[in-house]
């Protein structure tokens, strides 16, 4: 476990080393004040545009950022050879990719924690101050990011960068779109169309699970059991890609 | 889970080798053929060989970042892939790309972790390392800051950081000036002093003769002797070079090449020839200015297996 938190610690400061994290977050402030603007143009909706608009932005910048740290930390480590030294040490390697793995959420956790903040602040001056929904909401959308860290780091972890950046991205989108597929299917009347549309719906990740924004606009916050259910299907998601990703792992050569 | 044997020998290979697929057809490339050997417990033992040799293939299997397509590689007795077999083993990789977002205080703190070093000795053990290797005083400089020796060095003490009974090192004195290198071999003595077991690739085979005790060359992925350094060098002088002046114009003698230099006439003959050109110089009237024996090197015993290689194809 000590050697899982001191890589987990190790990918944390690498995440917050990097330069474009914070122009990244530099950008998020700046598209938050420009909804700030909006939402005084609007009339009678006492902040429910910053807060629509930001935790959009919020949920958007933050996948784009979990994408890009579960890819990159993965893909430099290997194309950089610096996980050589470290694997040469009594360190397992499904416990370096959960040391990693770890290490990502916690900095997603601190980002979105970070980002909430400053929406909560933004919609606090603009209109009436979010209630528990609007911290339900964001906590859930780090709960799904730990989810997409884990599909990043599984493409990672036997493709390059560019293909698992790509691959981790479609997954985000198809990921919200799973319902919508299942649905479709249905209808279409095709039996070849149901069955494939049947078999994403089963095979990706359902991120709708985890869209609480609607329920913080309209401060309906979920109740316990939708919370912890919602939480207890991210682990499952993540355990599973993370076994996978770790069964690919310990068979790879790094040469 | 057990322990390594204590009593099995650091590193065997036993008909070892290792392909890959390599290019657009996925061609089959052999990188390691049918290797064998056994490196004692206390040597110094050079892996010796000519670049894309093998060296480093081999070195990652003992390490257990790839896998063997036939044979069995044993460290400590064990296969190197299960985590227990590397709490004895540090390793400097030949191109030491490390963390260098990292001050060097926090790169060796995260390896300590790493190598199950004890958070009470951990701060005690890095400074007495860092002294070691010479880095003392840049404890918290990031390591994008250090130059291609540093790297080396700091490299080296993250691979003694957990007190390592044996030590692999790929290519440790490729890229450093000559006080660099001083510097790694000492270290490499010193750790043999210490009881230690230190494996070294190098194909710089002058390093190699100043201190291994046991060697191994592989040429193009074969091994082609393995041995003490005694036993595989033959003691024997193989040339005499006598070199003598204040000789008569158009001095020579029979059997016996001479090259001028310097208003000198240099004579390089089988060492039973030597006592004939010596007596010559003298009975002529010259003057003999030195007798230079010379031995089997390293160097000719490589190119030597290098070129039978290359004969047979």
């Amino acid at each position: 476990m000590t050697r899982i938190l001191a890589i987990a610690a190790v990918t944390w400061r690498e995440a917050v080393r990097n330069r474009v994290l914070y122009s990244l977050l530099f950008f998020l402030v700046l598209l938050l004040a420009v909804s700030a603007v909006l939402d005084q143009m609007t009339m009678g909706q006492n902040g429910r545009v910053v807060l629509d608009l930001g935790l959009g932005l919020v949920h958007a910048f933050g996948a784009l950022i979990a994408i890009f740290l579960g890819v990159a930390v993965i893909s430099r480590e290997i194309s950089r050879k610096t996980l050589h030294v470290v694997l040469a040490k009594p360190v397992g390697r499904i416990a370096f990719l959960l040391g990693k793995y770890l290490g990502l959420v916690a900095t997603l956790g601190v980002i979105v924690a970070a980002m909430g903040a400053v929406l909560t602040g933004v919609a606090a001056v603009f209109g009436d101050l979010p209630g528990p929904a609007l911290i339900q909401a964001v906590g859930m959308i780090w709960v799904e990011l730990a989810v997409l860290t884990a599909v990043a780091v599984f493409f990672a972890a036997f493709t390059g960068p560019f293909l698992s950046g790509m691959f981790t991205l479609g997954v985000f989108v198809i990921g919200h779109l799973t319902p919508g597929l299942k649905s479709l299917g249905e209808r279409s009347g095709d039996a070849l169309v149901a069955v494939v549309s049947r078999g994403l719906y089963y095979a990706l990740p359902n991120l709708e699970t985890f869209d609480f924004k609607a329920r913080a606009l309209y401060q309906a916050p979920a109740t316990a059991a939708t919370t912890t259910l919602a939480v207890l299907y991210a682990a499952a998601c993540a355990a599973v890609l993370l076994a996978a990703a770790g069964l690919v792992f310990t068979r790879r050569d790094f040469r | 889970m057990n322990a390594p044997a204590p009593d099995a020998a650091p590193i065997r290979l036993e008909h070892v080798g290792k392909s890959f697929r390599q290019g657009f057809l996925m061609r089959r490339a052999e990188a390691v053929k049918d290797v064998s050997l056994e490196v004692p417990a206390g040597s110094l033992f050079g892996y010796l060989g000519h670049n894309g040799a093998g060296k480093t293939t081999t070195i990652k299997m003992l390490l257990g970042l790839i896998a063997p397509t036939k044979g069995a590689v044993r460290v400590w007795g064990r296969d190197p892939s299960e985590p227990v077999v590397r709490r004895r083993v540090g390793y400097l990789p030949e191109h030491p790309y490390f963390y260098d977002y990292l001050t060097a205080r926090e790169f060796l703190t995260f390896h300590a972790e790493l190598a199950g070093v004890p958070s009470k000795t951990r701060a005690g053990r890095i400074a007495e390392l860092l002294e070691w290797v010479h880095l003392k005083g840049v404890e918290d400089v990031a390591l994008s800051g250090f130059s291609k020796g540093m790297q080396q060095r700091i490299g080296l003490a993250q691979a003694l950081i957990g007190d390592p009974d044996l030590v692999i090192l790929d290519e440790p004195m490729s890229g450093l000036d000559p006080v660099g290198r001083k510097q790694v071999r000492d270290i490499m003595v010193e750790l043999k002093a210490r009881g230690k077991t230190v494996f070294f690739s190098t194909h710089i085979l002058g390093d190699a003769e100043m201190i291994c005790d046991q060697v191994a060359i592989l040429v193009r992925g074969e091994m082609r002797s393995t041995g003490r350094l005694a036993d595989l060098l033959s003691p024997r002088v193989t040339e005499v070079e006598v070199v003598a002046d204040a000789l008569p114009q158009g001095f020579a003698l029979d059997g016996a090449q001479a090259a001028p230099n310097d208003g000198r006439l240099h004579f390089r003959v089988p060492d039973d020839a030597a006592g004939r050109v010596i007596r010559g110089v003298l009975d002529a009237g010259g003057r003999v200015v030195s007798v230079t024996p010379f031995r089997e090197s390293l160097e000719s015993l490589f190119l030597h297996e290098l070129s039978a290689v290359e004969r047979a194809g």
